[in-house]
């Protein structure tokens, strides 16, 4: 898939979408910032909703983004295609450890087993939220995050990156079935707090 | 059971998501097509991934984004030139020496060239023949305090000039003065060896 030598740029937008990650990456290393903005509209979205599903907060979710892809451009050199999961699972990794860290530094408490929401400082309502936000959309986010938070960080990172379960555990540092219990448990949980 | 039971939905998660390896993949289809309660047990977790998904994706689609994509895409790439720049002054800073630039090869031998032309030049400045003075043995007694004097011991004007020169140095010193009587000795020699009167030049007692 390295055929292509243009300047994401200058490239059709459908032929973009054919250049792989590692190759944008690559340019971008070189010091072209198109690719870079190319790699971006092809991950915020998702990036960003994972944030704001995972911390519940869309400042912090924002917050968290940057702070993302900052690290992305610190540590360029450092990424080889051989690692596990690609690009797009690297980016995620990077900024699940981002959240990771911001919860460690504030001291937060977190409780997977009791299905607690994460205790924050700022536990007040977002003020992003939309006020005349339906019942349903209130619902469906309650359900989210009332999920055991353990739970909620695999099911996130594997509908949002798709990353394969053996790298969603060696990001999270459990091993593999581990991760794959959380999984099974939290579709479960979803599914009944839907149902309620 | 119920160790069984989890352990199979942990496989078929695993068969769902298609991340298997072949001989583990080809070892559940063989169950799958021999136990009924096991295919029963795929659908309800292939169900339960569906809506799962689904869940999600209508979460999404009921709720906005932290920020607009436009919004995010301003933020990042701000960023990311900025890491550029700074990437590129560092990597400029930490160039080896040896590439930094330097006076080529040829300016070297240039310069020694040059070195050696000037130090002969001084050489033959103070060893070579007065010009215009018609030939002749050039004697050169080089006097501390007064400089290389030229000495035609045919020329007696020129040896009168330098008689009165030196007799006009009132305050050479005592090393000058001895230098002075160096010159006058060789003078004196010299007038000898061409055998001829130098008017207005006597040697002192």
């Amino acid at each position: 898939m390295n055929a292509i030598s243009l300047p994401a740029s200058s490239v059709p937008a459908s032929v973009v979408q054919t250049i792989s990650d590692e190759v944008l990456l690559d340019r971008l290393r070189g010091g072209e910032s198109a690719a870079g903005e190319t790699l971006v509209k092809r991950h915020c979205q998702p990036l960003l909703r994972y944030l704001q599903r995972l911390c519940g907060d869309d400042h912090l979710a924002e917050e968290f983004h940057q702070q993302t892809w900052l690290s992305v451009m610190d540590h360029i050199d450092r990424f080889t295609a051989s690692g596990g999961g690609g690009f797009k699972a690297w980016l995620f990794r990077i900024a699940t450890n981002k959240a990771h860290d911001y919860w460690r530094s504030r001291g937060r408490e977190r409780n997977a087993h009791d299905g607690l929401r994460l205790v924050t400082d700022d536990i007040s309502p977002d003020a992003s939220v939309r006020l005349d936000g339906s019942e349903q959309e209130q619902r469906l986010k309650r359900a989210i995050e009332k999920l055991p938070h353990a739970q909620r960080e695999v099911l996130l990172m594997r509908y949002y990156s798709n990353m394969k379960f053996v790298d969603i555990a060696q990001t999270l540092g459990c091993p593999l079935n581990t991760a794959l219990g959380r999984m099974h448990k939290a579709m479960l949980k979803l599914k009944e707090l839907m149902n309620d | 059971m119920i160790e069984k039971l989890e352990n199979n939905e942990v496989t078929l998660l695993m068969y769902l998501a298609g991340e298997l390896p072949d001989d583990d993949r080809t070892e559940v289809e063989q169950m799958l097509a021999t136990d009924a309660m096991l295919r029963q047990e795929l659908g309800a977790l292939r169900q339960l991934m569906i809506d799962t998904s689904g869940i999600v994706a209508r979460t999404d689609q009921v709720s906005a984004p932290p920020v607009s994509a436009g919004v995010a895409l301003r933020q990042v790439s701000r960023l990311m030139q900025q890491a550029i720049v700074e990437r590129e002054a560092s990597r400029r800073a930490e160039a080896p020496a040896g590439s930094q630039k330097r006076m080529p090869t040829w300016g070297y031998v240039a310069a020694g060239f040059a070195v050696l032309f000037i130090g002969y030049t001084a050489w033959w400045g103070m060893h070579s023949d007065v010009p215009g003075t018609g030939g002749g043995t050039q004697f050169v007694k080089r006097v501390p305090t007064l400089g290389p004097v030229y000495v035609d011991p045919k020329d007696d004007a020129v040896a009168t000039e330098l008689i009165e020169s030196f007799e006009s140095f009132g305050e050479l010193g005592a090393e000058g003065v001895d230098a002075l009587e160096a010159v006058e000795s060789e003078l004196l020699a010299m007038r000898e060896q061409t055998d001829e009167d130098w008017p207005g030049f006597t040697a002192q007692p």
